[in-house]
């Protein structure tokens, strides 16, 4: 073994060009594998910072719809009370608050609202000061704040006094009791969180069950397995549907572990990318067997002659296995330094949540096992081939080979051609999977998205309830705000609503009542998406009244209560098309509210995620005002121009109001889909990667065989073959192999476009045409490789070639 | 008065190697007249197979004229040399040289698959020049599978089946053992016998005897015309 591995590495010194190749392609093709598996690995297997974090689980609640809902309050408290199995329940919502200091432009934090057991919960100690208790969870007494050790370093200054100081909330004053380390933070599951605060609701909050927004993170006791705390909720979740089926109706509960909950949406979307990247690793590998093989063959003589002497086939085998393994351990390290610089460059355009934080992609002891067992695997898939035809050397053969007069002999290329053919069927699967990608991100971004982004911009703000602490007071700032947003030059019209539907999303859902209609079972009632506009929101976003009204200043809050609903839901439940006049109502048998339908517009697809349904409805702002909202303009010039004024209006309206992702429309959704846009360039590039490495592939094997048969050409150049019928010659085995790999690779790439729409069901991007494209361009590529070795094999000199040995 | 059927006029051959000329042919006359089977002898080295190679348009003489059925080749294109090599020439080598990967048939087949004869045309003159080499019954076989006096013998059926008006062979005998040897030479002679024009390199006196005339290489230079005694 000893000897073969000091064989092994005199032969790879001795053959430079042949080892400086393989390192490099090794390099690049496990370098970009590991950086990949190190993203995979920080998301589904590094275990968030916390104590014992195997015991932490998340509660969903459940309805027919879907399994992970929030939780309401009043449901909230009832698992707090009465889920036996657990020594930590804390139940938490998302809060971004208004951080302002005089002279500066207000912050838009991000903040968590969390029960008061939040930190001992997740087992988070403070690194400076203390972290809030359950003693600070009460109304009027939750006026303190634990900040992030980024938010304290970048926005208090890295004051090493900060505890104790008081700063601005929302307009309200709170006092910084603690700074958490980054290190204690799970950038991956909560997001850069700035700052954390007690929920301090009172008896009012906590006894709402019609409006789910807490989340729920939980510890189990010890001891207690999944199951069993499962079962016990399964006991509470029945308890209230029977105590408060007005509500509670078809509900139920679900429990997760924290890591499946924290890798939920993207541990399939991580599979997948992971599964192409290995494509490239693939082709890396057919590269280099064909090198290698190409190698077998000029030695065959040696491996006669070591059969001759009595090695057996194994011990051949054994050889050669050594040297390919050796190698690619050696471009597995060179790999690791390649992914380093990778991971660098991944961890800077990857922004978790918005924060702009890049969560750590560490190379720890998995990704350096991912890293061996690539490097090994790729080296005895790479060997194993040649070493099997090396194995085969017949003694006679090779010593006939030469002696004859003969020249020229097809079966040795057989398994070299094999292997281009997989080679260029693999790059074409890759290029298809970039492609398919690309694709169906183009149709979440810029498909019919049933209203228009173009020459728009738009920004969202919360109106805290501090200073808008009634519904007039909010519907008074964003009138004031509208006015000032409207008296811009260059606006052409200006909307508020909840949020602006990109991918399809709406602010709120809920389900419904037709007025007149028999009421469905509990819990049976449809489902629709909702959201709150301001008159002149529809003519803003391009979208299109195609019945009745679209809704004006006149639908104010003491008027009629009027909604607008989609097409999609008037043709369901109004086939005649009557639906304008009908009512419809929420599932609340005490408060029926009724409200009159004045309009139908066209339907926003839901392009992102699963659609839950396909109704849509929209009710004035005024009549159910909101705090978190979106104000969208459409400009008459270009947009980008009035950003600096949007912000300066905003101000004018309310100095103490932060806005958030203000930009043009185009541009947010530019950065939503940079997630996208990241895996695209991985993925693109990857696939370009494979692309040369079958190139250069089919040229290495068609110049191999250009050389082998120069005493052949020559002889048919004496015989009187012009130089077209010798570029013919060679270029048709280039023709052959092309048309074998391209097909096979047509074949291969559709199957795996398939396969990914299966397996990502949200990104739909098969494109047959885009394939065809490929396949012909990845062809044409192959045949101009080819015809290089073949030109030159027209140049050979006919003399040399019948008297070289 | 015999025509020529090729000419070489002062033709000089210089290789040009890492600074160092070679002169492997020094002003060389040489005419050939059609039906005339001459052999060319020397030591290693002294040129022959350059002759050889200038004569089978191969190569270009650096200076001198070559004049090839009345038709100087200087300054032919490479397609128009292809076409008078496929045509006008058959060349028989030392090592055979015969192509693997193709059957007996195909190979003889090969220099009139360049010309562009339809299939049927070509059928009957592979068959013929098998015939006369007596490899017809070997027709399907590959290469792999004769003796290497065999494979000779195709060599020359490939140098026969194009009708060429020379022969070139160079050392045809030199990878055989002398009764294999002696079947090739033979085959040359009855070739002779029938019309062709032959030129032949050879070490061996004992084939050079077979020529009607003998041409001495020496150092790139004709020292010597034999002219063989027959009754
Ligand atoms: N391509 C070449 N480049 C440089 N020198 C060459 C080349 N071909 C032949 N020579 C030289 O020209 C001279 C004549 O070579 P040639 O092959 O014609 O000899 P030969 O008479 O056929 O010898 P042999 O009997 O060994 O075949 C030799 O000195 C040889 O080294
Ligand atoms: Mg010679």
């Amino acid at each position: 073994m000893l000897a073969d591995l000091r064989y092994a590495v005199r032969q790879l010194i001795g053959n430079r060009g042949f080892t400086a190749v393989a390192l490099l392609t090794l390099a690049f093709g496990i370098g970009i594998n590991t950086t990949t598996f190190t993203l995979v690995n920080a998301i589904l297997y590094r275990m968030p910072p916390y104590r014992d974090p195997g015991r932490l689980t998340i509660i969903y609640g459940t309805m027919p719809q879907s399994q992970f809902t929030k939780l309401a309050p009043g449901n909230a408290r009832d698992v707090v009370q009465q889920a036996a199995g657990f020594e930590g329940l804390t139940p938490w919502c998302w809060d971004y608050s208004n951080f302002a200091k005089p002279g500066e432009p207000a912050y838009r934090a991000l903040g968590v609202q969390a029960s008061g057991n939040f930190f001992s919960t997740l087992g988070i100690a403070p690194s400076m000061g203390r972290v809030f208790t359950p003693q600070d969870d009460h109304p009027g007494r939750n006026d303190v704040v634990v900040a992030s050790e980024r938010f304290w370093r970048e926005k208090l200054g890295g004051n090493p006094n900060v505890v104790g100081s008081v700063i601005r909330l929302n307009g309200k004053s709170v006092t910084v009791i603690g700074v958490v380390s980054q290190r204690d933070q799970d950038l991956i599951y909560f997001g850069s969180v700035d700052l954390w605060q007690p929920l301090g609701y009172g008896e009012n909050t906590w006894s709402k069950r019609d409006n789910d927004w807490l989340e729920f993170v939980a510890r189990l006791k010890p001891g207690v397995s999944l199951e069993q705390a499962r079962a016990q909720l399964a006991t509470v979740a029945a308890r209230m549907a029977h105590d408060h089926p007005d509500t509670n109706a078809h509900r139920g509960l679900n429990l997760a572990t924290y890591a499946s909950a924290r890798s939920r949406g993207s541990a399939q979307f991580l599979w997948t990318i992971m599964g192409l990247m290995l494509f490239v690793l693939g082709i890396a590998c057919v590269n280099l067997a064909n090198l290698q093989l190409a190698r077998t063959v000029g030695r065959m003589r040696e491996y006669a002659i070591r059969i001759a002497l009595g090695a057996s086939r194994g011990q051949l085998i054994r050889q050669l296995l050594a040297e390919s393994v050796l190698l690619s351990l050696a471009g597995g390290a060179l790999g690791l330094l390649v992914s380093i610089w990778g991971n660098r460059l991944l961890g800077s355009r990857l922004s978790i949540a918005s924060g702009g934080t890049s969560p750590d992609l560490p190379l720890d002891y998995r990704v350096l096992g991912f890293t061996l067992a690539a490097s090994v695997a790729t080296g005895l898939l790479f060997g194993i081939m040649p070493g099997w035809i090396a194995s085969r050397a017949e003694v006679g053969a090779a010593v006939k080979q030469g002696g004859r007069g003969t020249v020229g002999d097809r079966s040795k290329h057989r398994a070299r051609k094999a292997l281009v053919v997989a080679e260029l069927a693999l790059a074409l699967a890759s290029l298809a999977g970039a492609a398919y990608f690309v694709r169906g991100l183009q149709r979440i971004t810029r498909a019919d998205k049933g209203w228009e982004s173009a020459s728009r911009v738009t920004g969202t703000f919360m109106l805290p309830t501090s200073t808008y602490a009634t519904d007039d007071q909010a519907r008074a700032g964003v009138e004031r705000i509208r006015t000032e947003l409207a008296a811009l030059p260059g606006v052409d019209r200006v909307a508020v609503s909840g949020q602006i539907p990109i991918g399809g999303a709406f602010s709120h859902q809920g389900n419904f009542l037709i007025e007149g209609q028999q009421r469905p079972a509990q819990g049976q009632e449809p489902l629709a998406l909702a959201e709150r506009v301001t008159p002149g929101y529809f003519p803003t976003l391009g979208m299109h009244v195609v019945g009745g009204r679209d809704f004006g200043e006149a639908d104010r809050a003491d008027g009629r209560q009027v909604v607008i609903i989609n097409q999609a839901m008037a043709r369901q439940f109004w086939p005649k098309g009557d639906a304008i006049g009908h009512r419809i109502g929420g599932t609340d048998a005490k408060r029926p509210d009724w409200r009159e339908i004045v309009g139908i517009v066209n339907d926003i697809p839901i392009t992102y995620g699963q659609a839950l349904t396909p109704f849509q409805t929209y009710r004035p702002f005024a009549q159910d005002p909101d705090r978190w909202l979106t104000f969208t303009l459409l400009c008459k010039g270009s947009p980008s121009g009035l950003i600096g004024d949007v912000r300066r209006a905003i101000g004018r309206a309310d100095p103490d109001l932060a806005v958030y992702g203000l930009g043009t429309v185009d541009s947010v959704i530019e950065q939503l889909g940079s997630g996208f846009t990241l895996v695209e360039q991985l993925l693109t590039i990857a696939a370009l990667l494979g692309l040369l490495l079958a190139v250069v592939g089919i040229y290495g094997v068609i110049a191999n065989l250009a050389v082998q048969r120069t005493q052949e050409i020559g002889v048919r150049m004496a015989l009187g073959a012009r130089s077209g019928s010798v570029i013919w010659l060679i270029l048709r085995e280039g023709v052959r192999l092309a048309a074998f790999g391209t097909g096979a690779g047509i074949v291969l790439a559709l199957l795996l476009t398939r396969g990914l729409s299966l397996a990502l069901p949200f990104i739909q991007g098969q494109d047959v045409p885009a394939i065809l494209v490929m396949a012909a361009i990845l062809a044409a590529a192959a045949l101009l490789a080819c015809f290089l070795p073949a030109l030159r094999a027209t140049h050979v000199n006919p003399v040399d070639a019948l008297t070289a040995e | 008065m015999p025509q020529n059927l090729l000419k070489l006029d002062n033709v000089t051959k210089v290789f040009l190697t890492d600074e160092v000329e070679t002169h492997a042919l020094s002003g060389i006359h040489l005419e050939i007249n059609k039906g005339e089977y001459v052999a060319i002898a020397g030591p290693s080295g002294c040129g022959k197979s350059t002759l050889l190679s200038i004569l089978g348009l191969l190569d270009t003489p650096t200076e001198g004229t070559y004049v090839l059925n009345d038709r100087p080749v200087q300054g032919l294109t490479p397609a128009e040399r292809a076409r008078i090599r496929n045509r006008e020439i058959g060349f028989i080598f030392q090592s055979f040289n015969l192509i693997g990967d193709l059957s007996v048939y195909e190979n003889v087949e090969l220099p009139l698959t360049y010309r562009g004869m339809p299939s049927s045309d070509r059928r009957a003159r592979v068959e013929e020049a098998l015939e006369k080499v007596g490899m017809a019954h070997r027709a399907k076989h590959v290469p792999s599978q004769l003796s290497g006096g065999q494979q000779q013998r195709v060599a020359v059926a490939r140098a026969l089946a194009g009708q060429p008006a020379v022969l070139l062979a160079d050392e045809p005998t030199g990878n055989l053992d002398s009764k294999n040897g002696d079947a090739v030479m033979e085959l040359l002679q009855n070739l002779h016998r029938t019309g062709s024009t032959i030129l032949m390199v050879t070490h061996d006196t004992r084939f050079a005897r077979h020529a009607d005339r003998t041409v001495h290489l020496f150092d790139g230079r004709v020292v010597e015309e034999s002219v063989e005694n027959r009754e």
